[in-house]
């Protein structure tokens, strides 16, 4: 019938409207500030940077440009003097370590030095850029693989023995005090799943083996820009 | 030489090791040896295994640029930039992907002509530089290997090559700059962040789920307003003949009217807003509003609806005036006739489409499911093995590195400190169950069967107090109400309540009067709340009895606030149960000792359980109002039926009254009525619009005529109404039923909002500003996953069970989930602190879809149930008048052609079930043998892989043994060289004689024979005994292995000078 219908028209413009309404906010409170991110830094940084290396960097990272533009931002941020005189700056592994996702972590200066081109832990921009590419979404599992296996293997000997998993864990637990019997059993079950050839450490083929097998890793080794 | 074999030959693994094995001492060898000396067991790192991860990657840029024939091939060397500082071994160990990636070249080379096959051609240099960002190199070397990629002369492609590498590239481009686009579009990624930084990833996937579910209704609710709402606002509804009271006023049309008029009759209150009724009624957010018309479009049909309208008044006029058979007869033809100008054209069947909707609509959400689903069971299934690699998923899985809070990352250490904890408690436990004492078994037992006994009970009580308010809710709502099924309700109840010494309830209750219903019922709930249930509700439900009967003409605002509680008493109920009853359930778990994961599990099922049974209560006491209607429902339908049978018979007996001749051949042959019906309706929707109508309208033409169908309806003291309005039955039920969803959808959105706003949030603030133990007892809150994840479930089994009554449903879902998502965003971050328990995204994702799977099941089962079974009711909804929902899809079944209809029943038939069968059968054979093979084999090679490895452990040692003594040797030979040096001196001091070339030989150690001769090039490296040269510079070591593996090819591995001189790479090619 003719009322029902304007009834129903009523109801849905209305709901239409809201609808449109709430999205628009969303969109206009979770976007357009990434938008206006992009944008100044689009209008800030890109005299820093030429368009072939910008293209370079989009080429040789998981990253677009504007995310390129986004994350020099970011590790402006850290330092912005310094690497506002200079866009590829040297920062230092403390100054680095500043970034809230790697302060967090208990890896971070492993991460930093796994990262680090000059192997001291000092990270530059390109470095950075490197580091957030691997830690991205966009980044397969085996380029995770390869440099949790890194930041894991604490003494670089290319294998994760003994004392790299009793590092591991003591930093996964803090120093909430597991005894040194627990991290022993532990060790012994991690060796027993996962050390196939029975060599008392784990080799890169088989730390990918246990990753390729594992669910969370991919969730958990990412830091989103 | 061609590099595609060459490659091919190199990729084999065994090739590798054997080729490895040549100059494997030679070089890799002593240049370690310093190290070596100092930890023999560094050994293991040169082993061939280890190594092939090291410059595999590498030797393939190379070999790129060097296999082409031009000689003046610039050098691709990548890793000649780093320098190793201090003797840290870092190696470039190149990633396997880009392993993989060269492999799979190497099919894709094998394919390609010959021609190509030394020249590297765009694509490929392409292809490479996009590999080059998985490789695990620092920024400046990639550059530089994208420079020399890029400036390496390579083949141009042509022709059609070129086409397709072209649209590889523009495709790759558009998909870089779809995936920024959608990442900046992405809904609430701020806020995933936000959330992910504090709480871990596993919280994450319960928002990232949130998320699924919005677009997903949203998908939904656009596939219904497409197909089924837009047709019914754009096009233009054809008018149905009107009714005619006198003769039938059961029929469709009349019924139709009647709700009508009603649901015009409202006016606007807010209350109807939220609870659906009144002019929320008479919109197209419920099914009663959908027409049963057919659209079309035709010039004619004014014209036809004219005629048609014109002579059913004149039928009704000459059957008033008791005309002949004949005529009537005649009239019915030129009704026919006049409809059979409908026919030729467009239409729209929109009762079709929307039962065909509906029944897509179940099935997509079902893919949407099953394919979340079966990806977690992939996951488990390469899990594999059980929880076989849980230990070392903890330790590198463990962290989310995305944390960015400090007090995040404090509970999230503690979090891992509790799941390791427990994993080996679990193992020690396990341990411990193995070894419990029988006595301890049986007694735990018997706890066990006891909370399951009580948790039973707890279940049933809450199903009865859910009916048990409805009934007080219907009572008091609808006066002419009476419980439906007194008896077995009572008889369930009796039991329980002369237990509870409660005598006069029961004979009060068995008379099954109205008023009695109403008393037992607040005998009843004071019982009820006496146990602890629901004692405001119940208490408030039994006082207002007492209250005059609600007239609707003049309601105070009082009595409205009444009528709204009556409303929503059993939704608050199921509210509020789904608020106390889970807390019960996971005090009583406790008592019961299980393992840890499995306390989750359990109180989860139990919760769910809890949850479906109020909505199973509900939905009974839906179908148990709505039966007995649907029993006089069936009576009419029958009985037109049977009418229509008569018709046909008398209509083949007498010719003159041809009353449906599009159907009259269809149905002459069929014999029992209920088929005759069925084909007629089928029959009419093939030929014109309105056949329905049409065919119940030619029985109330023939209906005086005929006497024995006058008997017939005689025979069925029918209640000639539309519906059961004695007891109480709403006129349009299918309505009735969306507007409870919708009213308990609307409940149960509101309640999380209070909840969270105004009964956690103080909690929380509380808490926070407030030192004492009391106020952290009561106002600290953890986010626990599962609870909310009901939450999120309940409400959209809710949609899932309401959308065929409430159309508008999903979209109302949806809005309120996108909602949901901000009241749970502020559950998360401000009300609660991140929980110490560890939520792993894989665990808790398999968690949601598991419930979302078993809750859709459970919720489909109904409802097919009532689109399969249960009559429509005559005056709503576009399936009117027709003995079931479905009947309209059979209906157009039957409409299609004949070839068609038999392809289709063959599916149905034995003779291709069993075959099928048999072919699935074995095909599963098939793959139950393959995996056991697989398993097998896995087994071996595990076996095999152990051996090797003790293998390995064994030569090591032999080795580091052999190297000890050959440092002895070394040792022991200096200091000989050492005294007779010193010994010379002396002879050259006291003789002076000179010239002695002893040196040179070396005697044999007079005390130890060595097992091994020492390989020469060892003894004259260590024999030089410079410290320097011990670590060479990585480049040069990282590309060892590439010189190794192609000693013939390739120039001896650069040194760093030698890089900027490309002069020398010819003349090194042999």
């Amino acid at each position: 019938s003719i009322r029902s219908k304007q009834i129903t028209f009523f109801l849905l413009t209305f709901f239409c409207k809201t609808t449109i309404f709430c999205v628009n906010r969303a969109i206009t409170i979770h976007i357009y500030d990434h938008l206006s991110v992009f944008n100044t830094v689009m209008g800030q940084v890109k005299s820093q940077f030429s368009d072939d290396e910008l293209q370079d960097y989009e080429d040789l990272t998981y990253f677009t440009k504007k995310e390129i533009l986004y994350a020099h931002k970011k590790f402006k941020n850290l330092a912005p003097e310094k690497v506002g005189h200079n866009k590829n700056a040297k920062l230092s592994m403390s100054k680095v370590l500043e970034y809230p996702e790697l302060k967090a972590n208990p890896f971070g200066d492993r991460i930093c030095k796994v990262f680090s081109s000059s192997n001291d832990g000092d990270i530059t921009f390109e470095d950075f850029l490197d580091m957030m590419s691997v830690f991205s979404d966009a980044a397969p599992k085996s380029v995770k693989a390869e440099h949790a296996f890194r930041i894991y293997d604490f003494d670089g000997d290319d294998m994760i023995g003994r004392n790299d998993l009793k590092q591991v864990i003591q930093r996964l637990v803090s120093n909430s005090g597991l005894g040194h019997n627990d991290i022993d059993q532990l060790i012994n079950n991690i060796l027993e799943e996962a050390d196939l050839d029975d060599d008392g450490a784990l080799s890169f083929a088989e730390f990918e083996h246990i990753i390729d097998k594992s669910s969370d890793f991919i969730n958990s080794f990412r830091i989103r820009l | 030489m061609s590099g595609g074999k060459d490659r091919r030959s190199r990729a084999s693994k065994t090739q590798g090791w054997e080729e490895a094995g040549g100059e494997f001492y030679q070089e890799s060898y002593p240049a370690d040896l310093e190290g070596m000396q100092r930890d023999p067991s560094k050994i293991a790192t040169l082993l061939p295994s280890k190594q092939t991860r090291n410059g595999k990657c590498l030797e393939e840029m190379p070999i790129r640029s060097e296999d082409r024939v031009r000689p003046t091939t610039r050098r691709v060397r990548p890793a000649q930039g780093q320098d190793t500082k201090g003797g840290t071994r870092r190696r470039a160990s190149f990633s396997t992907v880009a392993r993989r990636g060269s492999q799979y070249h190497e099919m894709q080379v094998a394919t390609l002509p010959d021609l190509s096959e030394n020249l590297i051609n765009e694509e490929r240099t392409w292809e490479e530089i996009r590999e080059i960002k998985s490789m695990p190199v620092p920024m400046a070397q990639k550059r530089e290997m994208k420079a020399q990629l890029q400036n390496a002369t390579k083949l141009r492609l042509q022709g059609f090559e070129q086409i397709k590498w072209r649209r590889r590239k523009a495709w790759q481009s558009f998909r870089s700059k779809w995936g920024e686009y959608q990442t900046k579009l992405e809904l609430w990624r701020m806020s995933l962040k936000t959330i992910e930084g504090n709480f871990g990833t596993g919280v994450v996937a319960y928002f990232l789920f949130l998320r699924w579910l919005v677009f997903l209704n949203l998908l939904l609710f656009l596939l219904i307003f497409a197909f089924v709402v837009l047709p019914h606002l754009v096009l233009r509804e054809p008018s149905d003949l009107p009714c005619d009271l006198v003769t039938d006023p059961t029929s469709v049309q009349c019924c139709s009217e009647g709700y009508d008029n009603v649901t015009r009759t409202a006016q606007f209150s807010v209350l109807d807003l939220i609870q659906g009724t009144g002019f929320m009624e008479g919109t197209l957010l419920f099914y009663g509003m959908y027409t049963n018309q057919i659209y079309g479009y035709s010039p004619m049909e004014d014209r036809a609806y004219q005629t048609a309208r014109h002579l059913r008044a004149t039928a009704a006029a000459a059957n008033a005036s008791g005309m002949a058979a004949g005529d009537g007869g005649l009239l019915e033809e030129r009704l026919v006739e006049a409809d059979s100008e409908r026919q030729t054209i467009l239409y729209y069947d929109l009762p079709l489409v929307y039962v065909i909707i509906i029944a897509i609509y179940y099935i997509i959400t079902l893919v949407a499911i099953m394919r979340a689903v079966v990806r977690q069971f992939k996951d488990r299934i390469a899990e594999g093995e059980g929880l076989f690699y849980q230990y070392c998923n903890l330790v590198f899985g463990g962290w989310d590195f995305c944390i960015h809070n400090q007090k995040s990352a404090d509970i999230k250490h503690k979090a891992l400190y509790n799941e390791i904890k427990s994993l080996l408690y679990q193992k020690r436990f396990e341990h411990e169950r193995n070894n419990r004492s029988r006595e301890f078994m049986l007694k735990l037992i018997a706890i066990r069967m006891l909370v399951n006994l009580v948790v039973f009970v707890i279940l049933l009580l809450a199903a009865i107090t859910i009916y048990v308010l409805f009934n007080v809710s219907l009572a008091e709502l609808e006066p002419n109400f009476t419980p439906s099924h007194p008896v077995s309700f009572g008889e369930g109840l009796g039991n329980r309540t002369l237990y509870m010494s409660w005598p006069s309830s029961w004979s009060v209750f068995s008379s099954a009067s109205q008023r009695g219903a109403i008393t037992f019922a607040s005998t009843i709930t004071p019982l009820l709340s006496s146990l602890g249930e629901d004692g405001g509700a119940g208490a408030a439900a039994g006082g207002a009895f007492n209250a005059t009967d609600p007239t609707m003409d003049r309601l105070t605002l009082e009595e409205k606030l009444r009528v709204l509680f009556y409303e929503f008493l059993p939704y608050l109920a199921i509210v509020c149960m789904n608020l106390v009853v889970p807390q019960l359930f996971s005090y009583l778990v406790k008592y019961e000792k299980y393992s840890p994961l499995f306390v989750i599990k359990i109180s989860l099922f139990r919760t769910v359980f809890l949850r479906l049974s109020s909505l199973a209560v509900l939905l009974s006491r839906f179908y148990f109002l709505i039966t007995p209607m649907n029993v006089t429902q069936k009576l009419l339908i029958n009985a037109s039926s049977e009418q229509i049978a008569e018709q046909v018979t008398t209509s083949t007996l007498a010719p003159t009254t041809t009353t449906i001749p599009s159907t009259t051949t269809s149905t002459t042959t069929a014999s029992s009525t209920t088929v005759s019906f069925l084909t007629d309706t089928n029959a009419s929707f093939v030929a014109d619009l309105t056949a329905t109508t049409l065919s119940v309208l030619s029985t109330v033409l023939l209906e005086q005529q005929q006497p024995a169908a006058e008997a017939q309806t005689q025979q069925f003291p029918v209640h000639q109404q539309c519906y059961d309005e004695q007891n109480g039955a709403p006129q349009c039920w299918e309505t009735f039923v969306g507007q409870q969803f919708y009213k308990l959808f609307i409940v149960d959105f509101a309640t999380h909002f209070l909840v969270t706003f105004f009964v956690n949030f103080p909690r929380a603030l509380f808490a926070r500003h407030s030192s004492s133990r009391l106020a952290k007892f009561i106002g600290e809150q953890e986010f626990e996953l599962s609870k909310h994840v009901l939450d999120v479930i309940y409400s959209q089994t809710l949609c899932w069970l309401g959308t065929f009554y409430t159309p508008f449903l999903p979209a109302i879902a949806s809005l309120l989930t996108f909602l949901m998502f901000y009241i749970k965003k502020f559950a998360c971050l401000v009300n609660s602190n991140p929980s110490a328990m560890l939520y792993r995204a894989s665990r808790s994702k398999s968690l949601f879809m598991s419930t979302l799977l078993i809750s859709f099941t459970l919720a489909l089962v109904p409802v097919v149930y009532a689109l399969a079974e249960i009559v429509p009711s005559r005056s709503c909804g576009p399936f009117r008048g027709l003995p079931s929902v479905w009947d309209r899809a059979i209906a157009a079944f039957m409409k299609m052609p004949l070839f068609f209809q038999n392809v289709i029943f063959y599916f149905g038939t034995a003779s291709f079930a069993i075959p099928c069968f048999v072919v699935l059968t074995f095909f599963i054979y098939y793959y139950y043998a393959v995996s056991t093979a697989n398993r097998h084999m896995v087994q071996v090679l595990k076996q095999q892989l152990v051996l090797e490895g003790h293998d390995k452990q064994f030569l090591l040692s032999r080795l580091s043994l052999f190297i000890k003594q050959q440092q002895e040797y070394q040792k022991r030979m200096m200091r000989q060289a050492a005294e007779q040096q010193h010994q010379q001196q002396q002879q050259q001091y006291q003789h002076s004689v000179s010239g002695n070339s002893t040196s040179n030989v070396i005697p044999p150690p007079s005390s130890y024979q060595p097992p091994i001769v020492p390989p020469p090039r060892t003894n004259s490296q260590s024999q030089a005994s410079e410290p320097t040269p011990a670590l060479p510079p990585r480049a040069d070591r990282d590309s060892k292995p590439t010189s190794r593996d192609r000693p013939k090819d390739l120039p001896p591995p650069p040194l760093p000078a030698s890089a900027s001189g490309p002069s020398g790479t010819g003349a090194d090619r042999n």
